[in-house]
C-alpha cells in the first residue's frame, strides 16, 4: 500500500457542555480537537505531546473510534471511517487498538489473563477456536508472563505485570496500529523501563504502528521516530523527533522542551528555560488568530488577528507560527 | 568508617532523625514502612528524598509530623529532634504548634488537599487566625502578601474565589502560599509537581527553590523524578523499602553512586540510554515489604549481589565526606 497508514483530515472533535447553572444556562462546545491533520507510515512511532488537557486522548480515542468527529475524518489504510457499516466496522475495529494509563481499570477484574487474551480473538474471529489456546500462550510468551500464571485474575499481579496483560491483549488481534495513552505513568520507575523495552521489541518484531502519548518527554523521544506537538486542540509543529528535540521551532514546543528536567544536575542547574507565562485558555472560547498568543513571548499584532499556516523548517518539519519565516521566532537549541 | 546517625559533627542540625522505624500491623502481617531511617537536614537546605512508589518516603516524613494513622500504623522506635525538641515525644497540642507553624507540608494533588467549599483567601487565612490570632482584615493582607509571592496574578480579584476556578498549577500554588503564611522553617513537599504538566513542574520547582534561597528556608522535596532532583536539590537520599541506601550531594550522587539500586535506577532512564539501545531495565520486581527481611533489600535484583549480601545487616555509612552508601561491597571498596 502507498501513504500513510493513518492520516487525519482537518478532525475536530467537540464535546457538547452546559454554561452557567438554571435558566441562564448556554450550551457551547468543547473545542478539544480542532482541526488536526496528521499522517502517520507504516511502521513509524509519532509521539504526541502538549500540556494536559490539550486534545491528546480525545484524539486517541477518537482513532480507535472511541469518539466520533464532528467534522473532518479519520483515513486508515486510505479508507475513511466515516459511516462505516457494520461489517466493515467489524473489520476495521480489530486492527486499531489502545492501550490506556491505567492497566487495573482496563482489565475485567473477574477474567482470568487466559479468558482476558482468548476474549478478543473469539469475538473478533481471528484466530480460528482450536488454535485459540496456543494463540494465547505465544502472546503470554511474547509479552514476558510466566504461563503458570495464565489462571490468575489482575489483582493477583503488580502493576507492571497487568502492563503486560493489557498490551498482550491489545496485541491479540494482531492489530496494525497500536496507540498507547501514557503507558508507563502509572507504573514504578523501576519498572517502566522494562514496559518501554516491550514496546520497543514489538515495534521492531512486529513492525507495529504506534501513536505514543506521554507527559514524559525522554520516553516519548526513545520510542518515537516523528513527534507532533499540540497546543489547545491544534498541532503546532510537527516533524522527526532528532530535528524537533535538537531544534524546536513554535515558540510553545520550545518551552515546553526546555522545561524538561534530565539527571544531570550541572546541566539542569545551568541550562535556559523558556518560562511559559499565564494558563491555558479555555478550549470553549480559544484566542482568536494564533491560540497560542496570550503567552507567547514572540507575539506580534498580527498574531491574534490571523491564523498561522504551517511553515517549513527543514526535511518532512514544519510549524504554525507566522514569526517563523521573518526569524523572530528564539531558535537557541534545547538538547536533551 | 562513620555511622551515619543523622547530625553533623559538632553543628546543630535543624531536624535529626535516627532510627525511625513505622510499622503498619496489618490483617496480613506486620509491613515495615519505615525500618531504621536516619537522617539531618540542615537549616536552609534542599534534600530530595527519591525512590520507588511504596519505599517510605511518605510515611516517614507523616511519621514525623504525627499524620500515620494508628492504628494501623506505629512507631516503633525512632528519635527527631527539630529545633531542639523531638517530633515524636511532643504531646498532640505541641505537634498542632509545630505543625503548620514551623513546618509546613504541600502534597501532591492539591484539589483533595483544598476545601472546595471554601474561599482561597479563607483557607490561606486559617492557619494566621489560628496559629497567631490575626484578625480578619490583618490576615487578608498577608493572604494576598503570600499569593502574590507565590506568582498568583490579579490576586485581590482571585483570593475571592473558590479553588475549583483554579488550574492544577494555581491550586500547587495557593497550597505554597498557604504553607508559607507562617514563615515556617521547613517546608516539605510530598510530589508536590508530579501531577502537573512539564512547564508548570518547572515553574513551581523555580518557586519553591527562590523561596528557600531568599527565605533560609529548608525544604524537603519527595519525588520519584531524579530529573527534579538534579534541577533542585542540594542533596538526596535514596529510599529502597524502608530504608535510606544512599545519601550524598546531588553531584556526587549523580557522578559516582554508591548503591547499586542508585546506579541501576539511573541506567534505567530514557535519558542516559545511548540512542537506539535498549534501556537497562531493573530486573525482577519492587520488595514486598510484609515481614522480617534479612540482608540487604536489593540482593534479589542486584547485578552485584554476592552470598553474604543475603544476611549483612546493611546499615548506613559514610564511604567518603558526606557520601553514604548502606551496600556492603561498596562500603568494603569492592565495588
Ligand atoms: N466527554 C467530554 N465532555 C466534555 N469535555 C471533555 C470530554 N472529554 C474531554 N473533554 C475536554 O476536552 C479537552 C481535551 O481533553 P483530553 O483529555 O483530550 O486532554 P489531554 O491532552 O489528554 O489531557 P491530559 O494530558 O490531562 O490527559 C479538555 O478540556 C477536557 O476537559
Ligand atoms: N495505612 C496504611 N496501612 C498499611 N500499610 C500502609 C499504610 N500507609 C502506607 N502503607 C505502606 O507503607 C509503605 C510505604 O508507603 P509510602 O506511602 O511511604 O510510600 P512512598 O515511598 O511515599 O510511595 P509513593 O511514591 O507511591 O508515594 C507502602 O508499602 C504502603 O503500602
Ligand atoms: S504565530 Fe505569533 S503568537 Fe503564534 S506562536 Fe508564532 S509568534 Fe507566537
Ligand atoms: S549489599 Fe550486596 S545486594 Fe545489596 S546492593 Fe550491595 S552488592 Fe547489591
Ligand atoms: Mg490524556
Ligand atoms: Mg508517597
Amino acid at each position: 500500500m502507498d501513504g500513510p497508514l493513518l492520516e487525519t483530515k482537518d478532525l475536530c472533535v467537540w464535546f457538547p457542555v452546559r454554561r452557567g447553572r438554571g435558566l441562564g444556562a448556554k450550551k457551547a462546545m468543547v473545542r478539544a480537537v480542532d482541526g488536526v491533520s496528521l499522517q502517520v507510515a507504516a511502521g513509524e512511532t509519532l509521539g504526541l505531546v502538549g500540556e494536559s488537557g490539550c486534545g491528546k486522548s480525545t484524539f486517541a480515542r477518537t482513532l480507535v473510534l472511541l469518539e466520533k468527529p464532528v467534522s473532518g475524518e479519520v483515513l486508515f489504510e486510505g479508507r475513511s471511517l466515516r459511516g462505516l457499516g457494520a461489517r466493515e466496522l467489524r473489520r476495521v475495529r480489530p486492527r486499531l487498538q489502545m492501550i490506556f494509563q491505567d492497566p487495573y481499570a482496563s482489565l475485567n477484574p473477574r477474567m482470568t489473563v487466559a479468558d482476558a487474551l482468548a476474549e478478543p480473538m473469539i469475538v473478533h474471529g481471528t484466530v480460528p477456536r482450536a488454535e485459540v489456546p496456543a494463540a494465547v500462550a505465544r502472546l503470554m510468551e511474547r509479552v514476558g508472563l510466566a504461563r503458570r500464571t495464565m489462571r490468575k485474575y489482575p489483582h493477583e499481579f503488580s502493576g507492571g505485570q497487568r502492563q503486560r496483560i493489557a498490551i498482550a491483549r491489545a496485541l491479540a488481534t494482531e492489530p496494525r496500529l497500536i496507540v498507547a495513552d501514557e503507558p508507563v505513568s502509572a507504573l514504578d520507575v523501576s519498572v517502566q523501563a522494562q514496559i518501554i523495552n516491550l514496546l520497543r521489541e514489538l515495534q521492531a518484531e512486529m513492525g507495529l504502528t504506534m501513536v505514543f502519548i506521554s507527559h514524559d518527554l525522554s520516553v516519548v523521544r526513545h520510542l518515537s521516530r516523528r513527534i507532533a506537538v499540540m497546543y489547545l486542540g491544534r498541532i503546532v509543529e510537527e516533524g522527526p523527533a532528532e530535528a524537533v528535540f535538537a531544534e524546536p521551532r513554535h515558540p510553545y514546543a520550545h518551552a515546553l522542551l526546555s522545561a524538561a528536567m534530565t539527571p544531570d544536575p550541572r546541566r539542569e542547574r545551568t541550562r535556559p528555560r523558556i518560562p511559559l507565562p499565564g494558563e491555558p485558555p479555555s478550549p470553549i472560547d480559544p484566542p482568536s488568530g494564533c491560540r497560542f498568543h496570550p503567552r507567547c513571548p514572540m507575539a506580534g499584532p498580527e498574531c491574534a488577528l490571523r491564523g498561522p499556516e504551517a511553515e517549513s523548517c527543514g526535511p518532512d518539519h514544519r510549524a504554525w507560527c507566522m514569526r517563523l519565516s521573518a526569524g523572530k521566532a528564539d531558535d537557541a537549541s534545547v538538547s536533551f | 568508617m562513620r555511622r551515619v546517625q543523622g547530625g553533623k559533627r559538632g553543628q546543630m542540625a535543624l531536624l535529626e532523625v535516627s532510627n525511625l522505624r513505622t510499622w503498619f500491623h496489618t490483617r496480613e502481617g506486620v509491613v515495615r514502612a519505615v525500618d531504621g531511617v536516619s537522617f539531618a537536614l540542615e537549616a536552609g537546605e534542599m534534600l530530595g528524598v527519591v525512590g520507588e512508589s511504596g519505599s517510605g518516603k511518605s510515611v516517614t516524613f507523616y511519621s514525623l509530623l504525627g499524620l500515620v494513622p494508628v492504628p494501623p500504623g506505629r512507631i516503633e522506635s525512632g528519635r527527631a529532634l527539630f529545633e531542639g525538641c523531638d517530633l515524636l515525644q511532643i504531646s498532640s497540642q505541641g505537634m498542632r504548634n509545630v505543625r503548620g507553624r514551623r513546618i509546613a507540608m504541600v502534597f501532591q494533588d492539591p484539589m483533595t488537599a483544598l476545601n472546595p467549599y471554601m474561599t482561597v483567601a479563607a483557607q490561606v487565612a486559617e492557619p494566621l487566625t489560628v496559629h497567631e490570632g490575626l484578625s480578619h482584615a490583618e490576615a487578608r493582607v498577608r493572604v494576598l502578601e503570600a499569593l502574590r509571592a507565590v506568582g498568583i496574578q490579579d490576586a485581590e480579584r482571585r483570593m475571592d474565589l473558590y479553588p475549583h476556578a483554579f488550574s492544577g498549577g494555581m491550586r500547587q500554588r495557593v497550597m505554597i502560599a498557604m504553607a508559607l503564611t507562617t514563615n515556617p522553617a521547613l517546608l516539605v513537599a510530598d510530589e508536590p509537581t508530579t501531577a502537573l504538566d512539564v512547564t508548570v513542574q518547572s515553574q513551581i520547582l523555580d518557586l519553591i527553590a527562590g523561596l528557600q534561597r531568599n527565605r533560609g528556608m529548608a525544604v524537603v522535596l519527595i519525588t520519584h523524578d531524579l530529573g527534579v532532583v538534579a534541577r533542585a536539590c542540594d542533596r538526596v537520599a535514596v529510599m529502597y523499602a524502608g530504608r535510606i541506601v544512599e545519601s550524598a550531594r546531588t553531584e556526587a550522587l549523580f557522578d559516582r553512586p554508591r548503591h547499586p539500586y542508585t546506579e541501576a535506577l539511573m541506567d534505567s532512564l530514557p535519558s542516559t540510554a545511548p540512542a537506539g539501545a535498549p534501556l537497562r531495565a531493573i530486573p525482577g520486581m519492587p520488595p514486598d515489604l510484609l515481614g522480617e527481611r534479612s540482608g540487604c533489600p536489593f540482593a534479589p535484583r542486584c547485578t552485584h549481589a554476592v552470598d553474604r549480601c543475603r544476611t549483612a545487616e546493611c546499615a548506613l555509612v559514610e564511604t567518603e565526606p558526606g557520601h553514604a552508601t548502606a551496600c556492603i561491597r561498596a562500603q568494603a571498596g569492592e565495588w
